[in-house]
């Protein structure tokens, strides 16, 4: 079964993104997930309920940056995730449910 | 039924899955912030240039309508240059649509647009309102100036506060290279002053983004 915190457009979307690039700051996620503040915000913090991402603010030389780092549990758990998405795209093939 | 107030999330599908997951694993941000610093480089670049050409050209009693000939043919060219550069380069490119190239090309146009009405306007009140340093200031700096401070506070993530506070000192800086330009530096340093002004946020910006890369 799919990882139901994972597998949600939005969701997916951004831990993709942080699994590819490790780090990015809150404004970098937004605009790369082209969605609005409000948005990328309730789902990073349902991502970092579930222990996948982890926020803190890093000082950039100018201000403290909201930045996202992806964790070792949410590598993990994405991973597992496309693990599965490969599963079921060969059973799709072989035609079996 | 679903619980009140919690809206119930939208299935996803297999092939939309895979799509966001190609799309999302081909965002590669140090590649993307490279680019955007050096395409703001470029228009810090240019903006200097056009600045500098504008005093130049009058300097050496070349109309008005001959620099804007000049600004309207090469500028956008820098500018859609550098939007093509954000565009071929593999990493930029997210749904389908330069994100980038697409900021600076409407960028490009709003701007394009607001000095062309100003224009307009210090055209009718008189040619000589144009060859003012308060005309120049107004007509060639700021649109420049502000533009590139909202670059740079999109670009850092700056607060709205401090992005005002940089304003308030931008404002400043503005008026006091005005009163210099005015006075004891004289025409032959106006290249210069407007060159920097013009040019030196967002190139400042994009030197400061791509080492943040």
């Amino acid at each position: 079964m799919l990882d139901p915190v994972i597998h949600q457009q939005n969701r997916l979307q951004l831990l993709a993104v942080l699994y590819r690039n490790r780090v990015m700051s809150f404004t970098e996620l937004r605009d790369a997930c082209a969605l609005t503040s409000g948005n990328a915000g309730s789902h990073l913090e349902k991502l970092e309920q579930a222990g996948l991402v982890k926020g803190g603010r890093l000082f950039t030389g100018l201000s403290f940056e909201l930045h996202y780092r992806i964790t070792e549990v949410g590598a993990e758990r994405f991973r597992a995730y496309l693990e599965e998405i490969k599963r079921l795209v060969g059973a799709a093939e072989a035609g079996r449910p | 039924m679903g619980v009140l107030g919690e809206a119930a999330e939208p299935k996803l599908g297999l092939p939309d899955a895979l799509t966001t997951i190609e799309r999302a694993l081909a965002y590669d941000a140090p590649l993307r912030r490279r680019t955007e610093g050096l395409t703001w480089i470029l228009f810090g670049l240019a903006s200097a240039l056009v600045a500098t050409s504008y005093v130049s050209l009058t300097a050496a009693g070349v109309s008005w309508s001959a620099f804007y000939a000049l600004w309207l043919g090469v500028y956008p060219l820098i500018v859609l240059g550098g939007a093509l550069l954000a565009w071929r380069i593999p990493g930029v490119l997210h749904g389908g649509v330069a994100l980038e190239a697409r900021r600076i090309v409407t960028g490009a146009l709003v701007l394009a647009a607001v000095l062309f009405v100003q224009t307009e306007v210090a055209w009718w009140r008189g040619p000589s309102a144009l060859g003012s340093a308060f005309g120049t200031m107004s007509a060639v700096v700021v649109p420049w100036a502000f533009l590139g401070l909202v670059q740079w506070s999109r670009l850092s993530g700056l607060g709205r506060r401090l992005t005002w506070a940089v304003g308030g000192v931008m404002a400043v800086t503005a008026a006091a290279a005005l009163l210099w330009v005015e006075g004891p530096a004289g025409e032959a340093d106006d290249a210069f002053v407007f060159a920097l002004a013009a040019g030196g946020i967002p190139f400042l910006a994009g030197v400061w983004h791509s080492l943040r890369a």
